[in-house]
């Protein structure tokens, strides 16, 4: 089945398909997310019962390529809710795409509305300080005016009080952002999304390759640990480019993906990440608030 | 004439193949991977448990064999090849249903719509290289009708294993975010302007029938002519022969250097400095994972 998709697309109603059990490692992300969007959209009463007010909104945070998208699909899908899911470039140049948007997540609540790239449509200002060298793919090519990030906190306002619909915004640069965007009733949480740990590439690496034929000389221990620095879409990204090696040599007669396929791959799929890039990460996190990583 | 050999429309048994197309090793790779083999050994990747890209977005200067690239690709496959023409196809959204209806009974297929930031633009695409310069900007767009049949043939088809399409474009930033999705359209290949090593292999088809004067050659050619694409040296080619055979009134013997520096003179390159800069830095700034299978 395809879903229909409109033309300039804005915003996707989407059925997430994500789960938590197909995400590898991310372990702390997916209790967090657990606990600070499903548990509440889940159970209202209980929450409103005991008096805790469950958070408005979210920043996802972490290198590109990290699994932010795919946690918040299957935060979603945890909460049985309905999922909205869109890129800030895709609302930037008509604002009121946005009001729209949050509309209709008001007529699909309890939902779940997922802003990809949130640090272009809220950009800080004055920020240009620069990145680490190397860290420039994905960085966003425009930023949305003013009166454009106005209108995305005037919404966020809107539904601050409403535990039936829940934003999540994802970045990998926090330092970027428009710290009015964090305030109280806006995404006044924060999650970070780490790079995957030898055993949590490992674990990618065994969801990924499930189903997939591997010949007796591949060991994914030794794969995960000649992975470091590489994230989740790199870790998929090599699965996969193993397996077109193997199947590029062996036709219709493949039977199986060896270790000389992985060294291949490896040497396609570069590690997105570097010891300089992953440093800036953890300074900027150890420079962050850490009540805003708490309940 | 065959019965869809229409100027907008092209239905075909793909006749170039990749030997067809000079240099390029790395681009013609990436076709063979994600659009040949995905055709040519499905079951394979079906036991290897690795979903086939859903569609490709083929990006690069106007003029680099996007299109040769394409067709050798569905020749590589054994695969038919039907041609939509974006350019053609701006108010003709019955053209666009036409081309996959016809790839859906012709499997295995490969689709390619050209210029298809032609039909399904970004709503604020920027044009620009640099002040006051929009060089390639589409002179028309798509009609409603047309982007929204391009969106639903493209998701129609995504899921299907036997047609690949293919949408080729001249600039990755331009285009509908619709189409970039990545159950869409959802891998890429940039075919950059062609370094030397290319231009020396693209020379040697264009000149493999010629007879050369001394100190004529690919390599030396190819040194002399940065920023041109293949299509600017087919038309170099072509002017330094027309030129000898002009200036040996009929008793044409070789083609000379001279003929050659007439014909550089004459035969400029679309692609600026600049621009081969700029499409350096937009393929960086894009995301690397759409880059892989």
């Amino acid at each position: 089945m395809c879903e229909h998709i409109e033309k300039g697309a804005y915003f996707k109603i989407k059925k997430p398909r994500w789960t938590w059990e197909k995400i590898g490692g991310l372990q702390e992300a997916k209790i967090r997310l657990e606990e600070m969007v499903s548990l509440p959209i889940k159970h209202v009463k209980s929450f409103e019962k005991a008096g805790l007010r469950s958070p408005s909104g979210i920043l996802l945070w972490g290198p590109p390529g990290g699994g932010k998208t795919v946690l918040a699909e299957a935060a979603a899908n945890s909460a049985g809710c309905n999922y909205i899911s869109v890129k800030a470039i895709e609302i930037m140049s008509e604002p009121e795409e946005i009001t729209k948007m949050f509309e209709t997540a008001k007529e699909l609540a309890p939902c779940i509305v997922f802003i990809n790239e949130i640090d272009a449509l809220a950009p800080r200002r004055e920020a240009t300080s620069l990145w680490a060298e190397g860290v420039t793919r994905d960085a966003p090519v425009r930023l949305a005016p003013p009166s454009t990030t106005r209108i995305l906190f005037a919404e966020l306002d809107k539904i601050s009080e409403r535990h039936d619909i829940v934003t999540i915004g994802a970045t990998y640069r926090p330092d970027v952002l428009d710290p009015a965007i964090l305030r109280n009733g806006r995404l006044d949480r924060k999650i970070w999304v780490p790079a995957p740990d030898f055993d949590e590439r490992l674990e990618i690496l065994k969801i990924h390759l499930k189903k997939t034929p591997l010949a007796e000389d591949v060991n994914l221990e030794e794969i995960a640990k000649m992975t470091e620095y590489y994230v989740g879409a790199d870790m998929v990204g090599l699965c996969r480019e193993a397996a077109v090696v193997a199947i590029k040599e062996q036709g219709d007669d493949f039977k199986a993906v060896a270790l000389k396929h992985f060294k291949e791959a490896l040497k396609r799929v570069p590690p997105s990440l570097s010891p300089e890039s992953l440093k800036k990460y953890e300074e900027i996190l150890h420079e962050e608030c850490k009540h805003r990583y708490m309940y | 004439m065959h019965p869809h050999d229409h100027s907008y429309l092209d239905v075909q048994k793909p006749e170039v193949s990749f030997d067809d197309v000079g240099g390029y090793e790395s681009v013609k790779e990436k076709f063979k991977e994600m659009v040949v083999l995905p055709l040519k050994y499905p079951e394979a990747l079906e036991r290897a448990n690795m979903a086939p890209p859903p569609g490709v977005i083929v990006w690069g200067p106007l003029g680099t064999g996007k299109w040769h690239l394409t067709e050798a690709a569905a020749k590589e496959a054994g695969a038919n090849f039907v041609l939509i023409r974006g350019r053609e196809c701006t108010d003709r959204p019955d053209a666009i249903h036409e081309g996959f209806e016809l790839a859906r009974k012709m499997r295995p297929c490969v689709v390619h719509v050209m210029d298809i930031d032609w039909l399904a633009p970004r709503r604020d695409a920027d044009y620009s290289w640099e002040k006051g310069d929009e060089s390639g900007k589409p002179d028309r767009f798509g009609n409603e009708e047309v982007h929204q049949a391009v969106i639903d043939e493209v998701s129609k088809v995504s899921s299907t294993k036997d047609i690949m399409t293919v949408g080729s474009c001249y600039r990755i930033d331009v285009l509908d975010t619709a189409l970039d999705r990545v159950s869409m359209l959802g891998r890429k290949i940039y075919v950059p302007s062609p370094n030397r090593h290319d231009r020396v292999e693209i020379l040697r088809i264009y000149l493999r029938d010629a007879q050369l004067g001394t100190g004529v050659s690919p390599e030396k050619i190819a040194e002399m002519s940065e920023y041109y694409v293949g299509w600017d040296l087919e038309a170099l080619c072509r002017k330094a022969k027309l030129a000898a055979i002009e200036r040996s009134k009929g008793t044409l013997k070789e083609v000379t250097m001279d003929d050659f520096a007439e014909a550089l003179k004459a035969v400029k390159p679309w692609l600026t400095p600049k621009m081969a800069e700029r499409y350096e830095q937009m393929y960086k700034m894009d995301c690397i994972h759409k880059y892989n299978f």
